[in-house]
């Protein structure tokens, strides 16, 4: 009961929601990039939504089933065949022992998720089988997926629950329902929703004017620890010195050069970088499903608007749950 | 009392500030507030993170915003008197410490940057107990001062690639502990046997925010032979 990585791709690991409660220690709370992604390919597979699941970065992922498996795949990035059947997305996926499920390139988004039914049998480190490679914590050996991993399913797939998809002729099976897509990643602008972070008083006239009104490009110095952004420059209108405080994945700092930072899931538990802004929660998942080279827009909202935002996703993960109990 | 700002930094994560510089006293309110929040916690909270002068506390959508910062601010309000300054909320430690160039690397540079000989900067690192103000920029790094004014010195103008594990290290008015190989730009002074950061143990950080650290020379020989 398992499968095994013929390739990794751009880059795969073994993410869950999250490592909470030790961001007093230093350890950053990690897990996927767009959490809400990957909660979704966990539901679809009857999982609990924080249940470990592989996080692929663009295309390239080869992936080898060593048994029949039910699974799922939700997010962007990639498309995925099994030889040349196309498997959609957000659906839940019977997949044939000794099938292999290969990416390709998708100009649309940034990270898909693949979840198996019961979830993936992996050491959780203190409480967590995300991957955080900066200290070499969880997921296999801390570190990112290399070919020739195995990972092994946590129990036996309920065959008979197969009779409920679609059967195509290479005995794939698809199920007749989807899941609704919660944001849209796009291949041009993408609008992200921000407020003006704890230090946007103390930037000058003209950095406050441009962080939203101004367009920004995501450097190819990317990662999961946080986006830098190219364009205009920030100054303060007076150098302080700052003490670190706590930051969190959405904040917008500022460095000594003037460039912004998006801090993403393996940011850091304190800082002591001036935060210019800080994006809505709702739109985290859509920054990390926008890749480097795309273009983004920061769009002013209110505090009370970025929790509506907030909430709505909220409202629709368990919509979306309660929805599928339904369909048995 | 000052009235601390309260601002959100996520839309689930809410930081009270009380000062916005280094002082003990503003670090013991925090961790004052950060021990009242966790034996008590309210509905809705995930964890607390204490920094030098501020409080961040995350929660689920269990809890509205609004409570919480009311909450917050009422809290801290009434702790504010309750606040023992003469005593430490933490453990005392003793961390051993060995202060041969070839595991201080940077003694030379620091002992001709202050003038100061090989023996008299272990005495003056020596000489004081360093508050833990808070654990960050990677996981078990113990933020740790008030170094003594003679041994402040500024941070290397480009970072090393590879600080040590263990590397006991100062810049400007603080002190820490390298818990793992990282990039760095303190002045390394020194080295520990102790492990600082441990994910088999509970806490996974030897020190806490709050806890009261001196430091005790070892001979190389000593730091070799450590268990």
């Amino acid at each position: 009961m398992s499968i095994t990585i013929l390739k990794p791709g751009m880059m795969s690991s073994v993410q869950d929601l999250g490592r909470w409660g030790f961001q007093q220690y230093g350890v950053p709370i990690g897990g996927a990039m767009d959490k809400v992604s990957a909660a979704l390919a966990n539901i679809i597979c009857g999982n609990d939504e924080n249940e470990a699941v592989i996080e692929m970065t663009l295309h390239g992922t080869s992936i080898m089933f060593n048994e029949a498996a039910f699974c799922a795949i939700v997010g962007g990035g990639c498309k995925a065949y099994i030889d040349d059947v196309e498997l959609p997305f957000n659906r839940l996926l019977w997949i044939p022992a000794f099938s292999i499920i290969k990416t390709t390139a998708n100009l649309q988004g940034c990270r898909s998720y693949l979840s198996v039914s019961g979830g993936f049998n992996v050491k959780k480190i203190m409480g967590s089988g995300s991957t955080y490679t900066p200290s070499g914590i969880g997921g296999i050996n801390g570190r990112n997926l290399i070919t020739g991993d195995m990972l092994a399913f946590k129990r036996e797939q309920n065959l008979h629950a197969a009779s409920n998809l679609h059967m195509l002729p290479s005995g794939v099976g698809i199920s007749h329902w989807h899941t609704a897509e919660l944001f849209a990643a796009t291949p041009d602008v993408a609008i992200v929703h921000a407020i003006k972070g704890p230090e946007f008083d103390r930037f000058n006239a003209a950095s406050q004017e441009d962080i939203f009104n101004s367009m920004f490009t995501i450097s190819s110095q990317s990662n999961r620890m946080g986006y830098r952004l190219e364009g205009k420059k920030f100054t303060l209108e007076h150098k302080a010195e700052m003490v670190s405080t706590a930051v969190t994945a959405g904040i917008v700092q500022v460095t000594h050069e003037g460039d912004p930072i998006i801090l993403m899931a393996d940011a850091q538990t304190t800082g002591g970088y001036p935060r210019i802004a800080r994006i809505c929660a709702a739109d985290i998942s859509l920054l990390a499903q926008t890749r480097p080279g795309v273009k983004i827009q920061f769009k002013e909202i209110r505090e009370e608007e970025s929790l509506m935002r907030y909430n709505r996703i909220v409202e629709a993960m368990k919509r979306v749950k309660v929805g599928l109990s339904n369909t048995g | 009392m000052l009235i601390p700002r309260i601002y959100n930094i996520h839309d689930q994560a809410i930081t009270i500030e009380f000062s916005a510089a280094i002082s003990e006293a503003t670090n013991l309110q925090v961790i004052a507030l950060q021990h009242a929040i966790e034996s008590n916690p309210f509905k809705g909270f995930i964890e607390c993170v204490p920094a030098y002068g501020s409080l961040t506390v995350y929660f689920s959508e269990q809890v509205s915003t609004a409570a919480v910062r009311s909450w917050l601010s009422d809290l801290s309000a009434q702790i504010s008197d309750t606040i023992d300054h003469s005593s430490t909320p933490g453990r005392k430690i003793s961390i051993p410490v060995c202060y041969d160039p070839s595991l201080g690397v940077d003694l030379p540079w620091v002992s001709s940057h202050l003038n100061l000989s090989l023996e008299e900067i272990i005495s003056l690192h020596t000489s004081v107990a360093y508050r833990v103000y808070m654990i960050g920029f990677i996981p078990g790094f113990p933020y740790m001062g008030t170094l003594p004014e003679q041994l402040e010195v500024p941070r290397k103008q480009t970072p090393s690639l590879k600080i040590p594990m263990g590397s006991v290290a100062i810049a400007g008015k603080q002190t820490g502990i390298y818990p793992a190989e990282v990039p760095g730009g303190w002045q390394v002074i020194g080295r520990t046997p102790l492990k600082m950061f441990d994910t088999s143990t509970s806490p996974c950080s030897f020190l806490n925010a709050g806890d009261l650290v001196t430091f005790m020379p070892i001979t190389l020989d000593a730091f070799n032979q450590y268990p």
